[in-house]
């Protein structure tokens, strides 16, 4: 029985128009969906989410871009990177002191959004980056996939429901990856604006350059660089070049911080780097072993995309490979993992695999999400887990060849 | 004639396939949202273990209290509120604002005690499982396995029960169990309410309700083990006018011919076991014999008596004759042990109907090709005449009046052949 079923016939047409999901994969999407729209409709009833039972607001990650865009309004951006000063900042956001610190380590140009953001109280600008961002990221995917049941799957993916709770910018950073590489071949200077964007998380940015260059795409190239430089310098006059002084000096605090002393828990890092701290390895073997993935990914992407390997393909290795190669990446990032499998099943309902062939990946789509979905439940990178099967998926598809092109 | 659609109950609740896939649906998504609210207030340190990691109290603490107090032999000390409170207190290894009382009578120790061996939150768990296990195969024989499961677990109490960590599972599948089995099998369904009585509120009116119903059996359920019956059964079946009757029953031959019935007790037997077969021997013969049968019935109820049965008034006059030997028949045999003779064979046959539809039941629902032979014993296509029958084999006559008409109606390949039973029934 074919999980995702196929109709060449409207298949043959312009991104695969005929997307029609089986009944089997509808209802487990249907099912994860209600799991996420319950999960939330709960923890806020409880008051473990957006807001306490006693009406302050919930520390989470969102407060320290909240207590950032404060800061910035107030005329001391450079604040944002003094982490006493962020971390009051914080507890005036929230009403109450709280253990633990949730740092800024942005670069200035997202002090935009936190400021715009911290015009509201913090519960709602909350309330409104989750839900604002959340569409982008549907649309982003709608668009890769090519069809409505786009919304499903994105809404499905198990990885929304964490950067939901922690009000994390998933949904922005997997919008913008997306949408560069659904644009790239047909409006390359808006992939390249978006890709310009997504300069506000560098460390998710590092292999495009690469990946554009290796495939020629200089349009897109040439443009994201504007477009990271017109930013930069919007927001060096912006908030002063204090700022950006601060965060080129928070760069390394955060790397003390999170990957050498383990601040946030070892195995919250689904990278290469978290899976060997956790195992209880050392600090120069974590960076070996990630140095060496990351490497890795990067010749992987530089291969690929000087191939003549299908785009689609293309961009699902280059998807995955931006998860692999970071060593600082949270389950909330993992709503970047919903683009490449995205574009594995657009290219599975533009092209047609073997009948056999297709539901073997998604049995891999589906244990990736089950990995995502566990995480809470146990103390393990298990988010790695999931991109090396995605990124195995992957890897099948461009060695396999012969079986591709049905 | 295969094809034949034997109306199931879970059909009147769900008359269509759709309707059965949206109850599906719907009580699945609910069990589904119920799932995710427990993980979430999992999670949030709302239950079972708070946030500091400590396991919370919650009634099932009354329990687990009570059974390790009895565990340790101080049985009495679970109705001393100070010291139930203390041993609350030793089993979430905290202090904590209220009290859980235990109410129980002491019977519902046992189960406190078996949970009270295992650690709390554990228990607590298990308790959870194994009720709701109970509560879901309680429904799912109700309404049939697909739509019974999703009512039971879309069931919105659920979460209620499982929060509070209360027996609400265990008894729903008591009272449940109770309601289900006294039909067919009346010993299971006294032990169901005699487990019951471990909350008397919820039992006050089953005696009223068995009395008026003289369900013997079901009240005084007898300490009889099942294999008793049977040696019972066959002890019976041995004697010389027993042996008749099995015989007769067995070869599928005529049940007893007026002859072979002579005035008095056994007359009195033969019609009461027409009376329960009947139904299913006519309803088997229509598709084997549609025209002979309903005479045969007639002739080997009431003798003679019956080739003038042809006007309404003695019809309806026979069905209550029919309806009282019925009664009366269920009690001798729930007495089981009276001395009479008739009555005891009766049980027997009661026994020996009810195991033979027990066993052929489950084969007979799955299948529903139905092909009149006869002479062989017990195999599914055989059992089949007796499906729809032999559940309501022990019912009262009314009820199996009843499924013989659901029959007739939604049988269509054999309409024509039951319309003729009818009208022969009728014009005698």
């Amino acid at each position: 029985m074919a999980l995702y079923e196929i109709s060449p016939a409207q298949g043959s047409g312009a991104q695969g128009s005929g997307a029609k999901l089986a009944r089997p994969v509808e209802l487990i999407c249907f099912a994860l969906i209600v799991v996420n729209a319950v999960y939330l409709a709960a923890s806020y009833v409880e008051g473990s989410w957006l807001i306490a039972p006693n009406g302050c607001g919930i520390e989470s990650d969102f407060v320290n871009v909240w207590a950032a865009g404060r800061l910035a309004l107030a005329g001391h951006a450079a604040a944002a990177y003094d982490w006493p000063t962020h971390k009051l900042m914080e507890e005036t956001a929230v009403g109450h002191a709280f253990d633990g610190y949730f740092g800024w380590h942005y670069p200035p140009t997202f002090l935009f959004v936190a400021a715009l953001l911290s015009l509201l109280p913090y519960a709602a600008a909350y309330a409104l980056w989750a839900f604002a961002t959340f569409p982008a990221y549907l649309v982003a995917i709608r668009a890769i996939i090519g069809d409505r049941v786009g919304y499903l799957l994105a809404a499905a993916f198990p990885a929304v429901l964490p950067n939901f709770i922690v009000g994390q910018n998933g949904f922005l950073t997997a919008s913008l990856i997306g949408g560069a590489l659904v644009l790239l071949e047909g409006n390359p200077i808006a992939s390249g604006v978006l890709l310009g964007l997504l300069t506000y998380k560098p460390h998710l940015g590092l292999l495009f350059p690469i990946a554009l260059a290796a495939g020629g795409y200089w349009r897109a190239f040439f443009t994201a660089a504007l477009v990271a430089i017109l930013m930069a310098a919007a927001s060096w006059l912006a908030f002063g070049s204090e700022a950006w002084l601060a965060f080129l000096g928070n760069i390394g605090h955060t790397s003390q911080a999170f990957l050498s002393e383990g601040w946030a828990d070892w195995s919250k890092l689904q990278t290469a780097f978290g899976l060997t701290r956790t195992l209880g390895g050392s600090e120069t073997l974590a960076w070996i072993v990630q140095a060496a993935v990351s490497l890795l990914a990067a010749a992987s992407v530089a291969i690929v995309w000087r191939s003549k390997a299908a785009y689609d393909l293309k961009a699902a290795a280059l998807g995955v490979s931006v998860l692999l190669a970071t060593p600082y990446l949270y389950m909330y990032d993992l709503v970047v993992l919903a683009v490449p499998i995205a574009f594995l099943l657009r290219l599975a309902n533009a092209r047609g695999y073997l009948p056999k062939d297709l539901p073997k990946e998604l049995i891999g789509i589906g244990m990736a999400c089950g990995l995502i979905l566990v995480f809470p439940f146990v103390k393990f990178p298990v988010g790695l887990a999931a991109l090396l099967l995605i990124a195995g998926l992957v890897a099948r598809r461009i060695v396999l060849p012969a079986s591709a092109a049905a | 004639v295969s094809g034949t659609a034997i109306v199931p109950p879970k059909i009147a609740i769900a008359p269509n396939p759709d309707a059965a896939r949206v109850i599906a649906l719907v009580g699945l998504t609910l069990a589904l949202c119920y799932l995710v609210v427990l993980c979430s207030a999992f999670l949030g340190g709302h239950f079972l273990i708070d946030a500091h990691g400590r396991p919370i109290a919650n009634d099932f603490v009354n329990v687990w209290a009570a059974g390790r107090l009895a565990l340790d032999g101080q049985a009495a000390a679970a109705y001393d509120w100070t010291l139930h409170k203390a041993a609350e207190i030793r089993a979430v290894g905290h202090d904590f604002a209220n009290y859980f009382g235990w109410h129980y009578p002491p019977t519902f120790l046992f189960v406190a005690a078996a949970l009270a061996a295992l650690p709390y939150l554990v228990a607590a768990v298990v308790w959870q499982l194994a009720t709701l296990t109970l509560y879901a195969a309680t429904l799912a024989k109700i309404l049939g396995a697909r739509t019974g499961i999703a009512v039971a677990l879309g069931f919105p109490a659920v979460l209620w029960n499982v929060t509070a960590g209360q027996n609400g599972f265990f008894t729903t599948a008591l009272i449940g169990g109770t309601l289900c089995l006294l039909e067919r099998r009346p010993v299971l369904a006294g032990v169901c309410l005699g487990l019951l009585t471990y909350k008397p509120q919820f039992g006050l009116l089953f005696p009223i309700v068995l009395i008026a119903d003289r369900r013997w059996l079901t009240i005084f359920v007898a300490p009889r083990s099942r294999s008793h019956l049977l040696r019972l059964r066959g002890s019976f079946s041995a004697r010389p006018v027993g042996s008749h009757f099995w015989r007769a029953y067995r070869r599928q031959a005529a049940w007893c011919s007026a002859k072979a019935a002579p005035i008095g007790t056994d007359c009195r037997v033969c019609s009461a076991l027409s009376a329960h077969t009947a139904p299913a021997r006519r309803w088997r013969g229509a598709c084997k014999r549609p025209l002979r049968l309903p005479s045969r019935w007639r002739s080997s109820c009431y003798g003679e008596a019956g080739r003038h049965t042809n006007s309404k008034p003695l019809l309806n006059l026979r069905r209550a004759a029919r309806d009282t030997l019925c009664l009366y028949v269920r009690s001798c045999g729930a007495r089981g042990r009276c001395r009479l003779s008739a009555p005891r064979r009766l049980a027997a046959g009661i026994f020996n109907c009810r195991r033979r539809s027990a066993h052929c039941g489950r084969s007979a629902h799955s299948g529903l090709s139905l092909r009149p032979d006869a002479g062989r014993p017990c195999r599914d296509a055989d059992c089949l005449g007796l499906d729809g029958i032999p559940r309501v084999l022990h019912r009262n006559t009314i009820r199996v009046r009843l499924a013989t008409s659901t029959i007739c109606k939604t049988d269509e390949r054999t309409a024509a052949p039951r319309q003729s039973i009818r009208r022969q029934a009728i014009a005698g």
